[in-house]
């Protein structure tokens, strides 16, 4: 069976190009093509989500007799002329616009969110590294020397591309939610100024200084609550 | 996910009691407002939770969020009651005060099968949509402080702020300041802050010195981050002229668009700062709500030395005093009598209290620290001490599980319990570093007062007098 995830795409032209994260959330909603449901409905048969006989069976389960089904009829005119939609509230359409604007925003921050790059660590470089080195001897010395200079460098420049637009993004807020450590007093301080303090006086001094950071009261509370000592 | 979310916001938009522009809402409607949040919180969806909130300051949110998050990963989950105060308007938006009451369940394992309920003020900013409350903000209260007016102030730090249309100010606990006093004035409906700190300095410094250290310890680590000129600054109600008064300011543009203002003014050994933040566009389309706030920010006196501010206010905040080596703090009924030829500084930010005695460059220290109990904590234990005492340990590199641990003592005649512990020096330490001598260290309890004490000394003829001051730790 032919996956309906490939159906479409190829015919729809060059893509236009793709936004900067500030203007993620002003996208206009993609618009919903005549096909959607029944391409829908294909991908749901295709990963067995839905059954071939789904629409009967679930009609029969309420106790319908499925050739009475008339969803998909319309009314006729003179009853659809003796309907009336209300008359708005003033605020409706404002109300309605803000609350719709306001859910997108929302559902697209978790969307993003889900994409937040982790940083590679050490022992990901090093495998990477060590997974790069046996290239194949054919490809010749000259050529596996250069792959081996080229590919962490590409390597290594695409994760530049990908981490550095986010990390100017969220630059204060990243940098409010990792200067100090949660276990802190400061660490829950709404001043950004505390953070800052907090971050300097917990460097580490030339005479060993203990670092004058009294304890974040919830951290000890949840730590008794959770038995960890 | 629409409906679902809309839902939500249903469920926290409560009708206020009559439309109009400025109706307080009824302390039903505030409760209903806190029974929401709490049924979400109890409920253990964090997004859930979150979403409930029509974000104005995201830093904050952030901070809110990641407490959040944090409480509702612990198991057995805990459960949340709000309590609501009398709520006040600033500006368009209503702000109710709030007391949090979070309890563990019962939990076999556990000294007396459950913590005791972690009680904390806070209050939660909601705005009026269309004659629904829904909230935008819950930031944490100290216990004790609360500026009903916006209005901040310290007579021995010669200060007052606040009240300018539109600002709330949120005063913040003094375990979180890292400093002498401070609060945070938002401007609600916008991201932007302006923050107030009081520093005592080590050293009478000029204002554009304190500005351009504090910008780039900010900037440092972020990359990107442009710190601009320092240049001088006249705060616009202080009379321009006054002897041993210097103000400046630098500005840091971070690449995320926002745009930090460090405004600084010395006085002596006492700063203050005031530190603007929020989105570079907002600050400029809000200058006339700015200008209102600095406008207000004013001394109290100007006819008092600079030496003589400093040392009242780190008098009237720690209730301390040196004299010569020896240390007495009345106010906390402690007194220590430090090594003697040794030199004395008190310092602030964070704790109670702090002075250090030196010794030469590298030949000796000793530093008397006092800490309240944690927020949310009537008393110190044991326990907490010994959680605390690790956490810092950790951070200073010392090793503890080396150390010849005394272990407490039992409760002695002065309501104190004591424990010592002298850490051997380090293996491979260099003989000039701290860490190539023995490092003591001794925790003094009382509930509402622990007292670390610790030192080292590379001179083996001052040993004996620096255990001496480390054991003079005494009960006033």
């Amino acid at each position: 069976m032919d996956d309906p995830r490939r159906d479409d795409g190829n015919d729809r032209g060059p893509l236009p190009p793709f936004p900067p994260e500030a203007g993620w959330l002003e996208l206009e909603p993609p618009p919903v093509g005549d096909d959607f449901v029944g391409r829908t409905l294909a991908r749901l048969k295709h990963v067995g989500l839905v059954g071939a006989g789904d629409d009967t069976a679930d009609l029969e389960a309420t106790g319908l007799d499925p050739a009475d089904d008339d969803s998909g009829q319309q009314l006729r005119p003179d009853l659809l002329a003796q309907l009336r939609a209300p008359t708005p509230s003033r605020a409706f359409v404002d109300r309605t616009l803000a609350r719709v604007t306001r859910d997108r925003a929302d559902a697209w921050s978790r969307l993003l969110l889900r994409y937040d790059a982790p940083e590679p660590t050490p022992d990901f470089v090093a495998r990477t590294l060590r997974a790069l080195a046996p290239l194949p001897a054919r490809a010749g010395g000259r050529l596996r020397r250069l792959a081996l200079v080229l590919l962490p460098l590409a390597a290594a420049a695409a994760l530049l591309l990908l981490l550095r637009p986010q990390r100017e993004a969220w630059a204060l807020r990243d940098y409010v939610a990792t200067s100090i450590a949660t276990t802190t007093a400061p660490a829950q301080s709404p001043a950004l100024l505390s953070h800052v303090l907090a971050a300097a006086a917990a460097t580490p001094r030339a005479n060993a200084e203990l670092p004058v950071l009294p304890p974040d009261g919830a951290w000890l509370w949840l730590a008794a609550a959770e038995g960890r000592r | 996910m629409t409906v679902r979310a809309l839902s939500f916001l249903c469920a926290a938009a409560l009708p206020l009691p009559a439309r109009g522009q400025d109706p307080m809402p009824s302390p039903d409607a505030c409760r209903a407002l806190l029974g929401t949040l709490d049924r979400a919180f109890n409920a253990g969806d964090a997004d859930g939770y979150l979403r409930l909130f029509a974000v104005e300051q995201p830093m904050l949110h952030d901070l809110h969020g990641r407490e959040v998050r944090q409480r509702l990963a612990v198991r057995p989950p805990l459960r949340r009651h709000s309590e609501a105060g009398t709520p006040r308007r600033v500006g368009n938006h209503v702000v109710v005060p709030v007391v949090y009451e979070t309890t563990a369940p019962a939990r076999a394992g556990i000294p007396g099968g459950a913590c005791v309920p972690l009680r904390e003020r806070g209050a939660v900013v909601a705005r009026n949509d269309h004659g629904r409350l829904v909230p935008v903000l819950a930031v944490a209260l100290p216990q004790s402080a609360w500026s009903d007016d916006d209005v901040f102030q310290c007579p021995p730090c010669n200060f007052r702020m606040g009240g300018a249309d539109g600002w709330l100010c949120v005063p913040i606990a003094h375990e979180r300041t890292m400093a002498l006093d401070g609060a945070s004035f938002l401007l609600l409906g916008t991201d932007i802050a302006l923050e107030l700190s009081v520093q005592l300095g080590d050293n009478a410094e000029p204002a554009a010195a304190i500005a351009c250290e504090i910008a780039h310890e900010l900037a440092q680590p972020i990359a990107d981050a442009v710190v601009g000129d320092t240049e001088p600054w006249q705060p616009p109600s202080v009379p321009a002229g006054l002897p041993d008064l210097s103000a400046a300011r630098t500005t840091i543009d971070l690449p995320d668009g926002q745009r930090v203002v460090v405004h600084t003014v010395a006085l002596g050994r006492l700063h203050h700062l005031l530190l603007l933040r929020g989105a570079k566009v907002a600050l400029l389309a809000q200058q006339p709500a700015i200008a209102a706030l600095l406008q207000t920010y004013r001394l109290l006196h100007t006819d008092s030395k600079v030496a003589l501010q400093a040392a009242t206010a780190l008098r009237e905040h720690t209730g301390g005093a040196l004299h010569g080596a020896d240390y007495q703090n009345e106010r906390h009924g402690v007194a220590a009598a430090g090594p003697e030829g040794w030199h004395a500084v008190q310092h602030c930010g964070g704790a109670l209290f702090q002075v250090a005695w030196t010794c030469g460059h590298q030949a000796g220290r000793m530093w008397l620290t006092g800490y309240a109990p944690p927020g949310g904590f009537a008393e110190w234990t044991t326990a907490l001490a010994d959680r605390f005492l690790l956490d810092l340990s950790q951070r200073a590199a010392i090793p503890l599980h080396n150390a010849v641990d005394s272990d407490w003592s039992p409760v002695d005649q002065d309501g104190v319990r004591k424990r010592t512990l002298v850490v051997p020096p380090q293996p491979g330490a260099a003989p000039d570093q701290p860490a190539a001598n023995d490092r003591r260290l001794q925790l003094w309890l009382r509930p509402e007062l622990l007292v670390v004490t610790d030192g080292y000394t590379s001179e083996a003829a001052q040993q004996e007098m620096l255990q001496r001051a480390i054991a003079s730790v005494r009960r006033l």
